[in-house]
């Protein structure tokens, strides 16, 4: 059974999408570049996307604006606080707009054995309530990423895809390399998706323009990362697009003012505290 | 040396046609070149055969429900069933895994709208667990088992907003909601799902497919039918006419090019004007056709007479004889059929009605027009003779009926004008009981799939007929706060309290069942706490589709839809349903501080189905006071002018009388007939009327008036009529009941006004004259 008050994974992933760019140094790009679509393979590509490194403890604001294909508009805005230890990394996220979810919280502890957990705050209901997990597929807060997107962070995950193709590109005048691939037969489904092409840049490893196919290999979403930034000396995604090709909506990712945090107070990672109200960036 | 009319435009215009004659092979080419340039046009014709076609584009219901459609998305979809015996359950593997596959493959379909179908395969349940919320699908991915079908039902009741309309209380059906793109240009469309459908139910269960896109589709097929049989049986039927008057086949050739050029012209003229063609449209060509046929039959019959009875005449000179005696009734009857259609045109506000009276109008214009220069010109080329054995000259048995027929009515003017009266009477009392109303389904005919489908799943399901109520708040985000959401929730209920409204669904009936499942509160109670909607909502969205609720309320949460199932379509039921809605949210709208409208698509058929009965005795008064304004002006006499209207009456009433006895709808294709049936009813009178000043004027009086040509002009009307009934029967064939009553009725008025003029004429004359001692006929006529 599955939850539908279940922000908890998919908002631990989205902290880990953005977690993996804030604090770290930026080994890759200076380890392993320049890379060279003519002598790298598709494969070698996509494990070296995989292993962009993350970090733990890290906080900032986080601003989603959606539109349906009619060009109605919803914003929303929140205080992301994150934290990964040796074996659990723990997220929480609390409403800070529109006034009506305002000090609205979710909270996932995600513990690399054992089962996940998540925890639901709402004010209008006085409450703290533990959430199941959700489905891959599933769709995100109302956006345009599913959980699995917020999952893979950015990359794809050597398990759920086939590479086929590297090739050199040009994207706004620079170069590009172009990666491609196709869903395995025995996640397909799950994810959503039969197939992808993504042009990687090379300097951040980030796929800054991904086309996802849906599972009859029509062409289903796009998603465009429009700014990063080094934050901490990690390369990081700080706006990015998802237009859905089939339905018209539009998801818009804003990060702002992110910074890590190496002490984070743990005990505003608790359930208990879920109901405390958003943590103090300063 | 010829003689011309005392008439200056009569003269005018034979002296044109005279003139033009003297080169006819040039004169058919130049008709032949203006029916070809103008019946290219056909090629640019687009077929819209929907129903709402009908609603002008600015009447308040389709604004309504374009603004609701805009919003929400709620088209009119197409409606698969897949329905187990009476008492046997859908919800098992095979009818489960078949509507899988029915649904996989649609969504392949041009014009389908893949994303948004909704099933049992889409949907998701709420449900509650110690104060947790829990959405799951109702029948998840995978392989169908008996227990997994049978959880999907249980779920589904769980879900009271779902049954009725993706699967059936008892769970002896499960539909597949099909939108599409244009759901009146769904033909394609509806066949193909049908096929799939076909193939792919399961034995056991029956496979159907309706909603009104699937009957637009099934409409667009009826109109590619009837068009395909329509025409050609058109032209045989009028050849066969023809030749039974005529008896020879060259003399078939003018009539045959002047009815297949008019009909050529009118429709051709819609593809240049780029007018629509509309299902009741399909039986322009034939009327058109039908129509066509009078002119050539009366100027081609006194060509005849005039050669047989003047052997040493030349074929123009008898054409030019013929003309000088037909010129001005063929005229006249030719200005009365287009007022008759005018009227038509200018007094519906419906575009599929209108549009008809005028192409009928311009096609009518377009057989005076060739009957005048065509039909001359071959009859001057082929030089028609009659044949040895007279049929026009000698009296015949038909000549001998309507000579006895007319006497007797000279002879006892009481007893027929009294016949008259008490026909015209019986009629009336029967036309009191036509009643103006429609229903989807008797669109087609009783075995129709798409009619079974649509009976069945009515049945099956809580009714198909949407009626939905917009509900608005002038902030965004307005609608989430507990007090909008009890207006909301009040409203519902006191629709739901019509007993036309079978269930009324909307965004409070989620609301009420998250509210229970996050705080135990009792069922069907709504959240108070200030903020609880818009979190509640937040909740839902954070793990639910963005376009979960997207028929429910609009992204803004500004406007909500409650959308209420009908048991009946039919405007006779809905119509004081949809005006006790109106006063409802009228009600509501000033009370709860938020604006609400109705629309929806019965409310759409009930706003135009209210404009019909309200424009259609416009339409009629309107083509009646031409017609007799047209006779007026021809025998410049108001009881001659009053005269020519008693037969259309026995034609107009006779429609209403046939609908009240025959319980035919008054609705838009057969709410045409009596503006028609004025049009062409009112051309036997003013034949009769033209020929019997004309004899009067050469001296004859009494009974003896109604002998000689009165004979000739009456057989040729009883030809015209005939041929006119006969082609319009060909308007039966229509595989929609709606037009063959329009069929059948436009040909029995026309038959109707024709024995209503044999009858009353000779009798009307006989009164008159007896209140005058002269006995003579003093309708005065107009300067010839």
């Amino acid at each position: 059974m599955k939850s539908l008050t279940h922000i908890k994974l998919s908002l631990a992933l989205l902290a880990g999408a953005l977690a993996s760019n804030v604090a770290i140094v930026d080994f890759a790009v200076a380890d392993e570049l320049p890379l060279n679509p003519t002598t790298i393979s598709a494969q070698e590509l996509a494990q070296r996307i995989v292993d962009r490194p993350t970090n733990a403890g890290r906080t900032g604001e986080m601003l989603f604006e959606m539109r349906n294909k009619k060009g109605r508009k919803r914003s929303r805005s929140a205080v992301l606080l994150y934290a990964d230890q040796p074996d659990i990394t723990k997220l929480s996220i609390h409403f800070t707009a529109p006034a009506a979810i305002r000090d609205t919280g979710f909270l996932s502890h995600n513990a690399d054995s054992g089962p996940d957990q998540s925890w639901l705050y709402l004010p209008a209901t006085d409450r703290v309530r533990r959430l199941p997990a959700s489905d891959r597929g599933d769709y995100f807060m109302g956006t345009d990423l599913t959980y699995g997107d917020l999952q893979d962070n950015f990359k794809f995950a050597l398990d759920d895809w086939s590479f086929t193709s590297v090739a050199a590109a040009q994207r706004d005048g620079r170069s590009v390399i172009e990666l491609t691939g196709e869903a395995l037969a025995d996640t397909r489904k799950a994810m959503g998706y039969s197939d992808f092409s993504a042009l990687i840049d090379p300097a951040t490893l980030f796929p800054v323009y991904v086309v996802y196919s849906d599972i009859d290999g029509e062409p289903l979403k796009e998603v465009e990362i429009l700014d990063q930034e080094k934050v901490d000396g990690v390369w990081t995604a700080t706006r990015f697009v998802i237009d859905n090709l089939q339905t018209g909506h539009r998801t818009e990712v804003v990060l702002r003012n992110m910074r890590a945090v190496p002490n984070v107070d743990m005990s505003r990672l608790e359930s208990s505290s879920l109901d405390l109200g958003a943590p103090d960036l300063g | 040396m010829r003689t011309y009319p005392s008439s200056l435009p009569t003269r005018i215009v034979l002296s044109l046609i005279d003139h033009a004659l003297r080169r006819p092979i040039h004169l058919i080419g130049a008709t032949a070149l203006l029916i070809i340039t103008i019946g290219l046009g056909v090629g640019g014709v687009t077929k819209d055969p929907s129903v709402d076609a009908f609603v002008p584009s600015d009447h308040s219901a389709a604004i309504a429900k374009r603004r609701a459609e805009e919003i929400f998305g709620v088209e009119d979809p197409i409606v698969v069933g897949i329905v187990a015996p009476q008492g046997k359950s859908a919800f098992t593997p095979p009818a489960l895994q078949a509507l899988r596959q029915i649904e996989h493959q649609i969504r392949g379909l041009a014009n389908v709208q893949k994303t948004r179908l909704i099933s049992v395969l889409s949907e998701s349940a709420l449900s509650g667990q110690d104060g947790d919320l829990f959405v799951d699908r109702l029948l998840p991915e995978g392989k169908i088992t008996p227990a997994r079908a049978s959880r999907a039902f249980e779920r589904l009741q769980g879900m009271p907003m779902m049954t009725g309309l993706l699967a059936s209380r008892t769970g002896d059906a499960v539909t597949l909601i099909v939108p599409v793109d244009n759901p009146n240009a769904a033909g394609d469309t509806y066949t193909s799902v049908l096929d799939i459908v076909n193939s792919e139910t399961p034995e056991g269960y029956s496979g159907l497919v309706t909603g009104v896109a699937a009957m637009n589709g099934r409409l667009a097929e009826m109109v590619n039918h009837d068009t395909r049989i329509f025409i050609p049986t058109a032209v045989l039927t009028a050849v066969l006419v023809l030749f039974i008057a005529l008896r020879r086949l060259t003399a078939l050739i003018g009539p045959f090019l002047v009815i297949a050029g008019s009909a050529a012209v009118a429709i051709g003229m819609m593809g240049w004007l780029d007018a629509r063609y509309y299902l009741i449209t399909t039986a322009l060509p034939v009327i058109i056709m039908a129509i066509a046929i009078a002119d050539s039959l009366h100027i081609t019959l006194m060509y005849l007479r005039e050669r047989e009875l003047h052997q040493e005449l030349s074929s123009a000179d008898a054409v030019h004889r013929a003309l000088s005696h037909t010129f001005m009734p063929v005229s006249l009857t030719t200005l009365t059929t287009v007022c008759g259609f005018a009227g038509l045109a200018i007094g519906s506000p419906m575009q599929p009605i209108s549009e008809f009276g005028w192409f009928a109008a311009i096609g009518v214009i377009a057989a005076w027009v060739l009957s005048l220069t065509l039909l001359p010109a071959m009859l001057v080329v082929t030089n028609l003779q009659p044949r040895r054995r007279s049929i026009v000259v000698m009296p015949t048995q038909l000549d001998r009926s309507v000579i006895r027929l007319t006497r007797q009515s000279f002879v006892r003017p009481w007893v027929y004008t009294s016949a008259v009266v008490a026909t015209l009477l019986t009629f009336t009392y029967f036309a009191a009981s036509a009643a103006f109303d429609y229903e989807r389904q008797r669109y087609f005919q009783s075995d129709d799939p798409v009619r079974l489908a649509d009976v069945t799943l009515n049945e099956r399901l809580a009714g198909l007929n949407f009626l939905d109520v917009v509900v608005t708040t002038p902030e965004p985000e307005g609608l989430l706060t507990p007090d909008a959401m009890q207006s909301i929730a009040e409203l519902a209920q006191q629709l739901k309290d019509h007993p036309l409204v079978a269930k009324v669904t909307g965004i409070t009936d989620y609301m009420s069942l998250m509210h229970s499942a996050l705080t135990d509160a009792p069922a069907g109670t709504l959240p108070t706490r200030p903020n609880a909607p818009a979190q509640y909502m937040l909740l839902y969205e954070a793990s639910g589709d963005p376009e979960d609720f997207v028929e429910e309320i609009d992204y803004d949460y500004q406007n909500a839809l409650l959308r209420a199932q009908l048991t009946t379509d039919r405007y006779s039921a809905t119509r004081d349903a949809v005006a006790h809605f109106e006063k409802l949210v009228d009600s509501f709208s000033s009370e709860s501080g938020l604006q609400a409208s109705v629309s929806g698509r019965v409310a759409v058929n009930t706003g135009w189905m209210d404009l019909l009965s309200t424009s259609h005795f416009q339409s009629l008064a309107i083509a009646l006071a031409l017609v007799l304004l047209a006779s007026l002006l021809t025998f410049r006499s108001l009881g001659a002018a009053l005269l020519t209207l008693v037969p259309v009456l026995t034609g107009v009433l006779f429609t209403y009388a046939a609908m009240g006895l025959f319980g035919v709808d008054i609705a838009p294709a057969t709410s045409m007939t009596a503006a028609i049936a004025t049009g062409l009813g009112v051309d036997f009178a003013i034949h009769l009327l033209a020929e019997l000043r004309r004899a009067e004027r050469a001296g004859a009086e009494g009974v003896n008036l109604f002998q000689g040509r009165y004979s000739l002009v009456a057989k040729a009307c009883i030809f015209s009529a005939t041929a006119l009934g006969l082609a319009l029967a060909v308007i039966c064939l229509s595989s929609a009941p709606p037009l063959r009553w329009f069929g059948v009725l436009v040909a029995t008025a026309a038959i109707g006004s024709l024995a209503g003029a044999l009858l009353i004429i000779p009798a009307s004359f006989a009164l008159f004259q007896s209140s005058t001692k002269a006995r003579q006929v003093s309708l005065e006529p107009q300067a010839q």
